[in-house]
């Protein structure tokens, strides 16, 4: 009974703190830290850790991306706004691409293996491999 | 040619409509609405009952009635991805100092040669201190201006020319940096006339280094300015005037002439560093320029800001210095009546030092948008001017939002 009560609360702590995971292609099997992750979706990159091409993909401002953005590139949605306005008005580079959904991604994450992007713990298919959990 | 903004924006909606599938456009765009009043008038320093238009750094900016034209900005870009690393971006840009008249204030083809370098050719902004390229631009921005001190009003900051960027990675730092060539051409006004003006053969280099909290700082470029208008029929008639009253002779004359003229090598260099740690925030920048071996002395300002972040909120103290120290050693040579006569041209071109201190919060209320609200007072330490009546300090408040879409 305890062990049963033990992992009930647990298994909910689980689904409050971590609240998605970012999704790559089934053949992408790199590992890939926070930091490395952060790096390609600051635009700091523009290759996975095998050298491949990384295109990263945004999801318009919801619960998910507020949740990614502050869990793993550790900064708050105007932090990010403000960065990549810096870049977009001076000519040295522009925000990844921005879809409206969960399915929109495991759509194009299945089809590509360059995408890498963040899906809700909810979203998560068997099309799709998860690199990191936040 | 004064346009309305809202027939701009219809025809650049039109080009966007009817462009074809080929290229894809994209419209970005920020503004910046604020509002800004001085709490008293200005002080007459040396009481003679006159006050000068030589204020410190709320020049043309505001004054005890309350204004939204000096500081509010439109702007908007449009930028075609033509596929294959090769795209090209306009900004259409319009300030309230300018009675909102629209400038391309960007305008340019960019290329991307690798993942790390991309070359940018056209207009654009010059890269003259550590954030002039995107000074406009109020959301990147924590305060409700940048500290004028050191990014006060300079009318050569739109240049044409190349530049090439680069994006690298050293072990755990990102290194960004830009090799730029350029050349402006415009005017400089003295005594309300307009004297043309060229910056020729801008060179100029920055480079940031920045590791996760840490982020280093420097940059600068030099170039042949050329202000022989100004050399010619301002300056030129009242030093070989003074010169023959006081009985200089032609040939020192000549050479004094030479000395105090203001064209020449121009050296303009910036550093710093910023902290941003557990949502505390640090930035110092520090600024030196002039014109070398002219009438021009060098300016040299810097200031410190400290910030934190408290969720939505973010409360940032500014501290400015500007020194514009008064250095006769281009006419130390001379002797007697020249020497004196050297000496006054150089202090008819000073500005006077002065230390300024802001109090701004921002708010971020909308994901978009960034209110921001502050008081400032500076003061002026050195009268170094002698020609010019001046205010002993000035204390006022601004109010604004500033937009990114």
């Amino acid at each position: 009974m305890k062990k049963i009560i033990t992992l009930t609360l647990l298994s909910l702590f689980c689904t409050s703190v971590l609240a998605g995971a970012v999704v790559v292609h089934p053949s992408n099997v790199a590992t890939m830290d926070k930091k490395t992750i952060s790096k390609i979706f600051l635009g700091k990159t523009k290759k996975f850790p095998n050298g491949e091409e990384a295109i990263p993909l945004n999801i318009d401002p919801n619960d998910t991306s507020a949740d990614f953005t502050k869990e793993v590139l550790g900064k708050s949605e105007s932090q990010m706004k403000a960065y990549w306005s810096k870049l977009l008005f001076t000519g040295k580079g522009q925000a990844p691409k921005s879809v409206s959904s969960d399915a929109e991604v495991i759509e194009l994450v299945s089809k590509n293996p360059s995408t890498i992007g963040y899906v809700s713990d909810a979203g998560v298919t068997d099309g799709v491999r998860v690199a990191l959990k936040f | 040619m004064k346009k309305s903004l809202l027939q701009t924006g219809l025809i650049l909606a039109g080009v966007c409509l009817s462009t074809s599938a080929l290229a894809e456009i994209k419209l970005n765009g920020f503004a910046s609405i604020k509002a800004g009043i001085l709490f008293d008038d200005p002080h007459d320093l040396n009481g003679d009952g006159k006050i000068g238009t030589f204020e410190p750094i709320f020049s043309n900016l505001y004054d005890k009635d309350l204004s939204f034209k000096p500081e509010s900005v439109f702007a908007l870009q449009a930028s075609s991805d033509l596929g294959e690393g090769l795209s090209f971006t306009a900004q259409l840009y319009a300030e309230g100092r300018n009675d909102f008249d629209i400038e391309a204030r960007w305008a340019y083809l960019s290329y991307d040669l690798s993942d790390e370098w991309r070359v940018n050719v056209g207009r654009m902004v010059l890269p003259m201190f550590y954030k002039s390229e995107f000074e406009k631009v109020g959301y990147t921005v924590n305060g409700n201006r940048l500290p004028r001190s050191v990014y006060g009003d300079f009318n050569f900051s739109v240049v044409e020319g190349i530049r090439l960027n680069n994006s690298t990675e050293l072990g755990d730092w990102t290194v960004n940096s830009s090799f730029g060539y350029y050349a402006w051409n415009g005017t400089f006004k003295a005594e309300g006339v307009d004297y043309k003006t060229t910056f020729d053969n801008i060179i100029s280099l920055s480079t940031e280094f920045s590791y996760d909290w840490l982020t280093l700082f420097a940059g600068g470029f030099i170039s042949e300015i050329d202000f022989s208008e100004f050399d010619e029929t301002f300056l030129s008639p009242r030093v070989l005037g003074a010169a023959q009253l006081y009985g200089v002779s032609p040939s020192v004359a000549a050479e004094l002439k030479d000395a105090v003229k203001l064209s020449g090598d121009g050296q303009y260099y910036y550093l710093g560093f910023g902290i941003d740690y557990n949502d505390w925030l640090i930035t110092a920048e520090y600024a030196d320029y002039g014109v070398k071996d002219s009438g021009d002395t060098f300016n040299e300002s810097y200031y410190v800001m400290l910030g934190k972040r408290i969720n939505e909120f973010t409360v940032i103290y500014t501290y400015e210095n500007y020194k514009d120290p008064r250095d006769h050693s281009q006419v130390e040579e001379f002797t007697g009546a020249a020497n004196a006569i050297g000496k006054s041209i150089i202090d008819v071109l000073l500005t006077n030092n002065y230390i300024s201190q802001t109090l701004s919060l921002r708010y971020d209320f909308h994901s978009n948008a960034a209110f921001k609200i502050d008081v400032f007072n500076s003061k002026v330490t050195d009268i170094n001017t002698t020609f010019a009546n001046n205010s002993g300090s000035q204390a006022g408040m601004s109010i604004g939002v500033d937009l990114v879409f």
